[in-house]
């Protein structure tokens, strides 16, 4: 029998629609929240010196790697850093002016100007205040942070299926979505459609949550907010609001699926953070605390267990080399791993198929002016239902000359792949000619762009997990437990935040306290 | 046959430990030219493919076929259509390589000999059997393909791969472009496959032919590329010179009474060699579909002649060699002894190569294949392997 739809219920209801301040506020209240926020996961602590004599080797300098180093070295234990490609630092790519992108078939170098705010972030591009764990690293290695403009109410909302294919600001389009939805709600309490569990007290404050929540007016009726911004006036001429978008045309256009809610998704909410000059700081924070040896364009050939430890054989210069340690910590991507010649239990190796390898495609292009900001938007994203996706104004460089803004991010497989098969050309005027449709004349203030299509890109190959619910019932723990006792996998592959460094970071914490508990009781044998 | 269904058990329990797991502790042997290394981060360190990238096995690949298939790629004939996703990821990259990178790439792929690949799909092998009658003409009873035919070998590549090759040929995405004619053909093939479950037992079945393990698919003069540009561990001298061979006494039969062999020699013990089809469109095991003797002979030297140059060794470096020869009806049921001779001088006992191993030469009753006359087996030194 379903319940009433009780005071509890509405209140519960109101807190999950309305954000979680109301709820946090009453639980501070009441004394449930503590003060200081608990980590998601633990921060390692691996104590001094109980790595003396052990051996390790780090496959793949990404950030989860890089962890790894850092702690263990740390603790004691003899550190080598096995890396395939040239450069260290994974996915975390910044790139500036004359760097090489390393994409199979389609090299590209980019040829943004020599500056210091031209560079452009190819995988992670911000950071959510509550990823504390990364955060943390930047403040202990002394990586400057400056916020990152996610949501920006300025920004566009272009759907060619709706308001006539023209672009409407976020702002007028969530004003005006919550005040038809606030007017409705208030009809429907008018009409005495929850009499049942409401007193006439309740009834009142809700019509009066419903007035602040859309702005209405005195009659609960929705007639335009400033919260879409004015028409015109409203600073020395009288402010004239406007008028109030077609609702019908609201509910045709796609933003409201998950778009507009997209700055209250749990890691997109802000503040956010980004690493000034570039999120590649961050792995230069690391190589310049990391003392052990990091080994670049070393690509492993096998990985073999072997009962008293593990040997990697990878080249260097053309010639084999072999590496013996007691430990294996390994952030190669998993699809990758299969075309190395290992021992991997065959568990294992048949829980890593599946999980499928994600597929990304960005695009940066140098604007010869920063046009974005004469039409009042400085930084945030405008989000369209064409083939680019989004379009990401620069937070920093305000003001400034140039500027390298994110010309397309695709999501879905299908688009990544159509944009993969592009050449750099085709990418390039596949993304200029949808910006066009937003900003008018957008074409003539491109300079130049780099793409970047992560499942392309060499030793890469993809990006961002996909886990199934059956694949995490069923194998992610397997593939967390130490193969053999000896060989962790690691990465943000093998979190439950695949394509955030945190979860690349909370991963290596979580191997690595995992070895550590071993250490410790001395089992070194499972 | 039944020796191929032996074959098939044997791999379905190999094939069920997966690709490289188990207890196998060899480290890697492979190592890609420097620029090379762009093959290896999908097809795998060893090129034995890797589904989760839709990577192929090129292992036990023939250099032709890896030529053509790059130039396929390269001119457009391939990896164009929509519907081949994993064919448009392969074109650019075939497309950035320069002609002489192309070239160390195929010499590269082709110096890899074939590995079993495991078994991923099932289907009903005795079904696959009748329909791969059609496919065996030109691809080969064992699947081991036919360079004349541009036919490639089949056994060796993995199932998924066949099986969405196949899928391919069928829907007309491959085998359609302009140019392709050995793609049309096959295309044509592959429509004759009446359902996806058809498809299954044909690749179940090839799945049970016996790929020639180890047996190099290129050329004794790629091999010799390969090897100055050390993609095998560079032989570092030879140690033929260090095996005696005592001649035979007062005679000029050109194998030797016995050869010596130092104890730190390293030794390939070469299973026995059988011939592959002469003319694979003749009717099954016929005469004309294996030829006679002496051109049975001439293919079963030459393929182990390119085996042990895939293993850093040769004809040169042959200390012990048996062969087994079947009766035919013009010597009464006899063996043919002298046309085997005339096959075995051009490859032993001349000018360039006059090593001479010690040899038996024995008839038996039959061999694994109707109409097989010749089956050989060799020991052989590796040279530059001195401990």
């Amino acid at each position: 029998m379903p319940k009433p739809f009780s005071r509890r219920d509405f209140l519960n209801w109101v807190g999950a629609a309305g954000g979680s301040a109301a709820v946090y506020q009453a639980s501070l209240a009441l004394g449930l929240i503590p003060t200081r926020a608990e980590a998601h996961t633990p921060r390692v602590s691996l104590p001094p010196a109980s790595g003396a004599g052990r051996r390790v080797v780090v496959l793949g300098a990404g950030i989860s790697g890089l962890v790894c180093a850092y702690e263990l070295e740390r603790a004691g234990y003899a550190v080598t850093v096995l890396e395939a490609a040239r450069r260290v630092g994974g996915r975390n790519l910044t790139v500036r002016s004359g760097d090489v992108i390393d994409e199979m078939g389609n090299p590209q170098v980019c040829r943004f100007d020599d500056h210091p705010d031209l560079y452009f972030n190819c995988g992670p591009a911000r950071i959510p205040a509550h990823h504390s764990h990364l955060l943390n690293y930047c403040r202990e290695l002394g990586v400057a942070l400056e916020v990152f403009v996610n949501v920006n109410y300025h920004a566009w909302v272009h759907d060619s299926g709706a308001f006539g294919g023209k672009p409407v600001r976020l702002r007028q389009y969530m004003a005006d979505a919550r005040g038809f939805m606030a007017e409705l709600l208030s009809k429907a309490v008018n009409r005495q459609a929850f009499d049942a569990p409401f007193d006439a007290n309740d009834a009142e404050r809700l019509m009066a949550f419903l007035r602040a929540y859309g702005d209405l007016d005195e009659n609960n009726l929705y007639r335009g907010s400033a919260r879409a911004g004015y028409a015109s006036g409203g600073m020395v001429e009288a402010p004239q609001l406007r008028q109030p978008l077609d609702f019908r045309e609201i509910l045709r256009s796609d933003f409201w699926q998950y778009r507009m809610h997209w700055g209250e998704s749990e890691d997109q909410a802000a503040p956010l953070m980004q690493a000034v000059g570039g999120n590649d700081r961050i792995v230069e924070g690391f190589v310049r605390h990391i003392r052990s040896p990091i080994l670049i364009h070393a690509p492993v050939q096998s990985i073999l267990l072997r009962g008293d430890g593990v040997e990697v054989v990878y080249t260097r210069e053309g010639q084999l080399q072999s590496l013996r340690a007691d430990y294996c910590f390994n952030c190669i991507p998993k699809h990758l791993l299969h075309g190395i010649r290992n021992n991997l239990p065959r568990e294992y190796l048949a829980a890593m198929t599946h999980v499928q390898r994600g597929k990304l495609f960005k695009i940066g292009l140098q604007m010869k002016e920063r046009f974005w900001e004469r039409e009042n938007i400085y930084g945030g994203i405008t989000w369209t239902e064409a083939d680019i996706g989004q379009l990401w104004y620069p937070s920093h460089g305000t003001h400034g000359a140039k500027g390298v803004m994110l010309g397309a991010y695709v999501f879905g497989d299908d688009g990544n792949d159509r944009f993969a098969r592009m050449s750099p050309a085709q990418r390039m005027e596949t993304a200029i000619r949808s910006g066009e449709r937003i900003h008018p004349g957008y074409r003539d203030y491109v300079e130049n762009g780099v793409s970047i299509a992560w499942h392309r890109m060499n030793h890469h190959m993809g990006c961002s997990d996909h886990w199934t619910e059956e694949a995490r019932r069923l194998y992610y723990r397997t593939l967390q437990q130490p193969a053999g006792g000896r060989h962790w996998l690691i990465g943000d592959q093998v979190s439950y935040h695949p394509g955030w460094q945190e979860g690349a970071v909370s991963s290596a914490f979580h191997a690595m306290a995992d070895l550590n508990r071993r250490v410790q009781s001395g089992a070194q044998q499972v | 046959m039944i020796r191929n269904k032996l074959h098939w058990l044997l791999l379905a329990v190999a094939g069920s430990h997966g690709a490289h797991a188990g207890a196998d502790p060899a480290p890697v042997r492979v190592t890609a030219p420097e620029t090379l290394t762009y093959c290896t981060v999908c097809h795998g360190v060893e090129l034995t493919g890797n589904a989760a990238v839709d990577a192929p096995s090129l292992a036990g690949l023939p250099d032709w076929y890896l030529e053509r298939q790059m130039r396929a790629f390269r001119e457009g004939w391939r990896g164009t259509h929509a519907d081949d996703p994993s064919g448009m990821e392969m074109r650019p990259q075939a497309q950035v390589l320069t002609a002489d990178q192309l070239q160390a790439a195929i010499r590269f792929a082709a110096s890899i000999p074939a590995r079993t690949a495991p078994v991923t799909l099932t289907g009903d092998v005795r079904r696959g059997e009748a329909l791969y009658d059609s496919c065996a003409a030109c691809h080969g009873t064992r699947g081991e393909g036919n360079a004349a035919l541009l036919a490639p070998p089949l056994a060796p590549q993995s199932d998924w791969y066949l099986a969405r090759q196949l899928e391919r040929f069928r829907a007309g995405v491959r085998g359609s472009a302009p140019g392709d004619e050995q793609g049309a053909l096959m295309r044509a093939s592959a429509a004759t496959l009446p359902d996806d479950q058809a498809i299954r037992d044909v690749v179940a079945y090839v799945k049970t032919l016996q790929p020639n393990e180890g047996e190099p698919s290129m050329n004794k003069a790629a091999v010799v590329t390969a090897l100055t540009l050390g993609i095998a561990t560079a032989a570092t001298g030879t140690v033929s010179a260090d095996v005696i061979r005592h001649p035979l006494p007062d005679s000029d039969f050109p194998i030797a009474q016995a050869v010596e062999v130092p104890a730190d020699v390293t030794l390939l013990y070469h299973s026995g060699t059988t011939p592959s089809p002469a003319d694979p469109k003749a009717p099954r095991f016929s005469e004309e579909f294996w030829g006679d003797t002496e051109a049975q002979a001439n293919s079963v030297l030459s393929k182990i002649e390119q085996s042990l140059a895939a293993k850093g060794s040769s004809l040169a470096d042959v200390v012990k060699m048996v062969v087994f020869l079947v009766g035919v009806p013009e010597k009464h049921g006899a063996m043919d002894f002298d046309g085997f001779m005339r096959a075995y001088t051009r490859y032993f006992g001349t000018e360039e190569q006059p090593n001479l191993p010690a040899r038996s030469a024995v008839q038996v009753a039959g061999l694994a294949a109707p109409g097989m006359l010749v089956e050989v087996e060799v020991v052989a030194v590796r040279p530059g392997t001195r401990s």
